[in-house]
């Protein structure tokens, strides 16, 4: 039996292609890990003096001398002070998985900026980060529904279901009833 | 009297400047409904001919709801609205409220927040001003008004907000410089307008140039419907006819036919009262609808915009 709510409207973020804002006196470029070819070549399409480089990455790589590298850890703190600093005519790009992207969107977001000055381009991979609906735990870099809860250990079905407040899908048990029903894990995309 | 009104008795008048008065309403049983910074009451005014219904920001604490308070300029071309209230008000009387309702919300992330008011549209702000201090929001405000009309409140604001507080008389000469105020303004800030149209375009154009994102910009413009040339509007389903007089707005011209439409801000800026239009040319007047909406001649914003052919058919 296929239960009902895969067949639940969507509400996954729509991602559409990233352009510079030319109107802006600042632009932040944030990833995380290594940066794609793609996102180097925009990065470099803008005037040096007038852009930023942010890297989050647990190791120490960097592509260009002028970038500053930080941890996921240590992204919240650094990411508010450099806002703080900027312009109010900055726009942000950002580049990463889809709880990444919506994490810098939150942080920016408390720093005041708006909507239309974050702009995220498409996930790097279809990893998503799981919010369960009974014990609140996040369990991280989900691939397939269902997905054991790492902090319930309950059978969560991954809906797609997006929330911002937790930069997360979420989870619903799927065998509350029937221990036995548990459908085949499928890969999500 | 629609079922959500409120009556209210008229505890107190003041003469607040020269051109505006300032009434202190209270409940007439039980109590009023609590209210956020920004929130507006619609005041239903019986003139000789018609009712009047204008929206009015609640000018207190929105810790405190014993009471609201509005202040009201009489407007030189006044449809009867702002004279009614000027001349006939008493304290004592009665008056029917809508219950508030918030269009001009403070955005409650910002860093900064620069507020602008003119000449009545200081009244907005009297309600974020506490909230704003209790939070210990870093805020500038900037009040432009003549003082030989308006400028209400300007020494206790003065007096309050000591560094925080900018005044510009026109009445003196003084002038208010949008791209100075604008310049070098650090990310997170946003700016709250209250005023004229031209004043709010201003700040949108200089904003423009300095490459500022259009949502930091908040702005209420509570302008009372403009006149125009009368036209007949007509019910699609009924086939029933209204006719819209020169100073009326359609939206007036409706409720007078006794056709409900929904509405909160009778100033074109919140949407509630979109209604489908069938045949004839809108004159768009709102500041609601995008260009595009507005080009499809298909839905029209009754409590300020009007027709441009002689009929205009509601699909309602
Ligand atoms: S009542 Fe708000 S737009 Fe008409």
């Amino acid at each position: 039996m296929q239960p009902e709510s895969l067949e639940a409207p969507t509400n996954r973020p729509i991602y559409s292609p990233v352009i510079v804002n030319n109107k802006s006196a600042h632009h932040l470029f944030i990833c995380e890990g290594y940066p794609s070819r793609e996102f180097q070549i925009f990065y470099s399409s803008v005037d040096d003096s007038k852009k930023t480089l942010l890297l989050v990455s647990e190791s120490d790589s960097t592509i260009d001398h002028d970038s500053i590298l930080v941890t996921h850890s240590e992204l919240t703190a650094k990411l508010t002070q450099l806002l703080g600093e900027m312009p109010l005519s900055t726009t942000i790009y950002v580049l990463g998985s889809e709880a990444f992207i919506w994490d810098v969107h939150s942080v920016a977001t408390q720093a005041g900026m708006v909507a239309e000055q974050i702009k995220m381009f498409a996930p790097v991979s279809g990893q998503r980060r799981l919010f369960c609906t009974h014990c609140y735990h996040i369990t991280e870099d989900v691939t397939h529904s269902p997905a054991v809860c790492s902090g319930c250990q309950r059978n969560l079905l991954v809906r797609d279901h997006f929330s911002r407040l937790h930069a997360a899908y979420v989870g619903v048990q799927i065998d509350a009833e029937d221990p036995d029903d548990l459908p085949l894990p499928q890969e999500l995309i | 009297m629609s079922t959500d009104q409120i009556k209210v008795r008229v505890a107190a008048v003041a003469q607040v400047a020269p051109m505006i008065r300032e009434f202190t309403l209270t409940a007439v049983t039980g109590s009023l409904y609590p209210f956020s910074p920004g929130s507006h009451v619609v005041v239903e005014m019986p003139g000789e001919q018609k009712i009047y219904r204008n929206a009015y920001s609640l000018l207190s604490d929105s810790h405190d709801a014993s009471a609201y308070r509005i202040a009201v300029r009489l407007q030189d071309n006044s449809r009867g609205g702002s004279v009614f209230m000027h001349q006939q008000v008493k304290e004592g009387d009665e008056l029917l409220i809508s219950p508030p309702a918030n269009l001009f919300i403070p955005q409650w992330n910002a860093q900064k927040h620069i507020l602008l008011a003119a000449g009545v549209g200081i009244t907005p702000f009297m309600s974020y001003l506490p909230e704003m201090q209790r939070r210990q929001a870093d805020f500038e405000l900037h009040y432009l008004f003549r003082s030989k009309q308006t400028g209400a409140y300007q020494l206790e604001l003065a007096e309050q907000l000591g560094q925080r507080f900018f005044s510009y008389d026109s009445d003196q000469a003084q002038r208010c410089n949008i791209s100075e105020l604008l310049a070098d303004r650090p990310l997170g800030t946003h700016i709250y307008i209250c005023g004229p149209e031209g004043l709010i375009k201003d700040v949108q154009s200089v904003a423009e140039q300095l490459g500022w994102p259009d949502s930091v910009i908040h702005f209420e413009e509570f302008a009372a419907p403009k006149p125009g040339k009368p036209f007949t509007v007509e019910l699609k389903s009924t086939g029933k006819t209204v006719q819209v007089g020169e100073s009326e707005s359609l939206l007036e011209a409706l409720e007078e036919a006794e056709v409900a439409v929904p509405n909160l801000c009778r100033g074109g800026v919140c949407g509630q009262c979109a209604t489908p239009v069938a045949e004839g040319e809108i004159e768009h007047r709102d500041n609601y609808l995008s260009v595009d909406e507005k080009a499809r001649q298909d839905c029209v914003m009754p409590c300020v915009s009007r027709a441009h052919s002689d009929r205009l058919v509601l699909d309602i």
